[in-house]
């Protein structure tokens, strides 16, 4: 999905996105659900594509954690696996099985979507549990 | 000390971070356990080689949070190390919004 796509995708699933000058990017739910991506941080295409991703998966499928959780999140089981869900689901937004399946090497499809490779190790990953790779 | 979760984090062995750090895995698995604390040079290698910082690695974070805000779901890019500064601009977002939905 290309980013102003997924601009459009938040705003089709009531998601508000601001740019702030924060230090991190984060989402928060509150009578609605509103993301904040770090100016700071989505400073190049890639960047704020696999932010924002990641945001709205948090948002879209209501996966978050409380603030106070968050302040420790190594010793948390459920942060952990909250972030593992939301890296997923962003992770599938971005790649698509055939987009894995064309490509040659992880680097170049990485440069090719614009992503970061995290990202396309994370969908890999998915897609082979769920036996379509 | 963080080390365990840092190192099933970064899905590393003990072994892998004893020798890189140049220790033996014993001596590492005594840290782990606290059965040994390392010295400073040993913390600030494995603050390096986990990329967080000696504080954090001690488990020291000193963020508070008020009790209103304590249940703000929330979800962050990067879960690391938590500063008062990045609560607080958490809270003063959740703040905005709300002020923002008053006025709408």
């Amino acid at each position: 999905m290309e980013l102003n796509h997924l601009y459009k995708y938040a705003k089709d699933k009531n998601i508000s996105v601001f740019v702030m000058n924060t230090e991190k990017s984060f989402a928060i739910k509150q009578n609605g659900y509103y993301v904040a991506l770090s100016s700071r941080i989505i400073q190049t295409e890639r960047k704020e594509k696999c932010t924002l991703a990641e945001e709205i998966a948090h948002c879209e499928y209501g996966v978050f954690y409380t603030l106070s959780d968050a302040l420790n999140p190594l010793a948390n089981a459920n942060v952990r696996r909250i972030e593992n869900i939301a890296q997923d689901k962003a992770a599938i937004m971005l790649v698509s099985v055939d987009d894995i399946k064309k490509a040659t090497d992880i680097y170049e499809l990485a440069d090719d979507l614009m992503v970061e490779t995290w990202v396309i190790e994370r969908a890999i990953n998915y897609y082979k549990r769920k036996g379509l790779l | 000390m963080r080390l365990v979760e840092l190192r099933k984090q970064k899905g590393k062995s003990q072994a892998e971070v004893a020798k890189f750090i140049n220790v033996s895995q014993v001596a590492y698995s005594k840290y782990e356990t606290g059965k040994s604390e390392p010295s400073n040079d040993i913390l600030t290698k494995l603050a390096d080689y986990f990329d967080v910082s000696v504080d954090y690695l001690l488990g020291r974070n000193e963020a508070t949070i008020p009790d209103d805000y304590k249940n703000l779901e929330t979800a962050f890019s990067d879960l690391r190390e938590l500063t008062q500064n990045q609560i607080d601009e958490v809270i003063k977002f959740s703040k905005f919004i709300k002020e923002r939905d008053k006025k709408e």
